[in-house]
């Protein structure tokens, strides 16, 4: 390109450029228009956090006998279950099985993004090794469900990012899949909690990578062989797609598509790109990262309404579209972010926002998250961390579930020690924190292996 | 260095004093605290916004949102940090809210690298033209992008406090702010054409 321009842009030019001064007086205008609705307007008080369908605040462990009457009737219960269900499979002649590679699994090794570089430890933070550094500022590794492959995303150029494949235990060397492809860095949209880049979605067999990548600026589905050799947009290249995730049995990716709060939704099509058809019903502002449930029955995924409903998590059925009232965050009165089903497809984990702003429930600095589990239809919700007891004073940004189901790895901002991303791996029974060490750490990944 | 220290540590207990007066609902408290800030704020908000109306509401809002909720605030140590993260956010919700979208970035191929802009001697007309034309280059960029150049080149504040304000890591906060002039820089070869 030829340089037309005839003068530099310098720091201060730019500092006189983005001044845009406020008339004389406006400030004071300001305040004392202010002034009488602030004495008019009641203050809001912090109160405790109550649940719908239960008295008591969660995070009370129940008592040693209630646990040994709690733990026979659940021995009865699932004894008479077992019964019924063998019964009822027998005549029906068919089990719904979780496919693989998804349930329960050894845990491997854990992978997150610490300031542009990629970094693989032991599941409890040791033996920190980090990936054979290239110019690109790389961010966001996701493991293959197989555990074999680590993929992330390089950002080579502005807007420009490169999909790049490791071998877990060799991080010497790794390899570009796609180069210098045209994308935007992804904030959250409304509420900026970590930089999200485009979703990078594996296919169950861990095959193929589906991705989002711009064409002629509208959001668009690919999917890719993980030797890069044949890459293909599915999908109507008419229509705004973003965040691919296949279906645990590889024959349906789910997505957020749509252009306009009207058409915007969590959608559904065939691997091929075929038969896109919109799975929910409800108006949001904005739809993400829709994660399925490992029986392919349900999607989770969030959506985010600004100022007027903040971030929440959502469940709906895969086949029939219906919302499940998995969350009642309207009674809560918070935001809800990050849900995510076990490997086993019994429990659910998400993060409850405290509301920190009236019609803005969205992090802020005042914020405090807990981290819930719970039965997967939404019962019996437990407190497995609260953002204090992380030592946190600011927020939650995300989860991921130990591939045994035993742990959740928690990515949180801590304020008490110079503002900077923490993980930390929580025991779901509470026994015990791990905290992973370093700063700038984002992007959690937990590696699947054979048990 | 020692009495700077000391008048910092005094100002800090005034504000201190100040925030806690305010969480037990005293305005005059509130007044105090805001009033001094109020056109700092104005001006983020008409950086953001592009207009001395819409920034003269969002920060309106901005400031009865930080009364009604300072019972709440945990830290009171993190007042300006706080109040300026709700501008923020209350100055993005404004721009998605409007059905025109009037920001739209303009994608242009990357300059080669290592080329130097020539600088020839320039007048006093010249460099409010010059000025003028980052300011129709700003217009182009997305409101995160604005957002980012105004904390920086503006309020002068480090990318560790930059990356507070907006909710993200410290390098996410950098690799942005050379994002955000990068596209400047091709904003501004647009303009020329």
């Amino acid at each position: 390109m030829t340089d037309r321009r005839s003068f530099v842009l310098t720091d201060e030019r730019l500092r006189l450029a983005l001044l845009g001064e406020p008339p004389v007086g406006l400030a004071d205008a300001v305040a004392d228009a202010l002034e009488p609705v602030v004495v008019a307007t009641p203050q809001r008080r912090r109160g405790p956090l109550a649940w719908p369908w239960s008295p008591a605040l969660p995070g009370l462990a129940p008592s040693t006998t209630e646990q040994r009457l709690r733990s026979v009737a659940l021995i009865v219960a699932l004894a008479l279950l077992v019964s019924f269900g063998i019964g009822i499979a027998a005549l029906a002649g068919a089990f719904h099985r979780l496919p693989p590679p998804y349930g329960i699994a050894r845990p491997g090794l854990i992978a997150f993004d610490s300031d542009g570089t990629i970094v693989v430890a032991a599941a409890d933070g040791s033996g920190q090794r980090r990936v054979a550094a290239d110019p690109g500022f790389d961010v966001d590794p996701t493991f293959s469900p197989n555990g074999a492959r680590l993929a992330y995303w390089s950002n080579t150029a502005v807007d420009r990012l490169s999909l790049m494949l490791v071998d877990p235990n060799d991080l010497l060397n790794p390899t570009t899949v796609l180069a210098d492809i045209p994308t935007e860095i992804r904030t959250s949209d409304l509420a900026t909690v970590a930089a999200r880049w485009p979703a990078i979605g594996w296919s169950p067999d861990s095959s193929r990578i589906a991705y989002t990548a711009l064409v002629d600026g509208q959001h668009q589905i690919f999917v890719a062989d993980v030797d890069g050799s044949t890459t293909t947009q599915i999908g109507d290249p008419g229509f705004v797609g973003q965040d691919p995730a296949w279906s645990p049995d590889g024959r349906t990716i789910a997505f957020a598509g749509g252009r306009t709060v009207d058409d915007r939704g969590i959608y559904l099509m065939a691997a091929d790109g075929s038969d896109a058809h919109r799975l929910t019903t409800s108006y949001h502002v904005f739809f993400h990262r829709p994660v399925w449930s490992p029986d392919g029955r349900w999607i989770a995924f969030e959506t985010d309404d600004g100022a007027s409903g903040g971030r929440n998590g959502h469940f709906v059925d895969a086949t029939s579209g219906e919302e499940l009232p998995v969350f009642d965050d309207a009674a809560l009165g918070a935001g809800i972010s990050s849900p995510t089903f076990s490997p086993d497809g019994s429990r659910i984990a998400y993060v409850v926002h405290h509301e920190g702003s009236s019609g803005d429930p969205t992090p802020n600095l005042s914020d405090r998250a807990t981290v819930i589990a719970a039965a997967a239809n939404g019962t019996d919700p437990t407190v497995v961390a609260r953002g204090d007891e992380l030592g946190v004073n600011e927020f939650v940004n995300g989860l991921a579930w130990s591939p045994d189901g035993d742990h959740l790895l928690v990515e949180f901002r801590d304020a008490s020690r110079g503002i900077t991303d923490r993980m930390m791996i929580v025991a779901l029974d509470r026994s015990a924190g791990q905290p992973i060490v370093g700063d700038s750490i984002d992007g959690a990944a937990w590696q699947r292996l054979a048990p | 260095m020692a009495e700077a220290v000391r008048q910092d540590l005094i100002a800090g207990s005034i504000e201190a004093g100040l925030v806690a007066a305010v969480q037990g609902g005293d305005a005059v408290a509130f007044d105090a605290l805001v009033r001094p800030r109020l056109t700092r704020l104005l001006r983020l908000a008409i950086s953001i916004l592009g207009n001395e109306a819409d920034a003269r509401d969002a920060v309106q809002d901005s400031c009865l949102q930080a009364w009604r909720e300072a019972p709440r605030l945990r830290d009171p140590d993190r007042f300006e940090a706080w109040l300026w993260r709700i501008v923020i956010n209350r100055c993005r919700t404004t721009l998605r809210s409007r059905r025109r979208t009037s920001v739209r970035e303009i994608a242009v191929d990357d300059m080669p690298p290592g080329q130097e802009l020539r600088d020839p001697a320039r007048t006093l007309g010249d460099e409010v033209s010059t000025v003028d034309a980052i300011r129709r280059a700003l217009a182009h960029l997305d409101p995160d992008r604005r957002t980012i150049l105004v904390l920086h080149h503006v309020e002068r504040r480090p990318v560790t406090e930059i990356a507070a304000l907006l909710g993200i890591p410290v390098g996410t906060a950098k690799w942005r702010l050379h994002a955000a002039r990068q596209a400047l820089e091709r904003a501004l070869e647009v303009e020329d054409r």
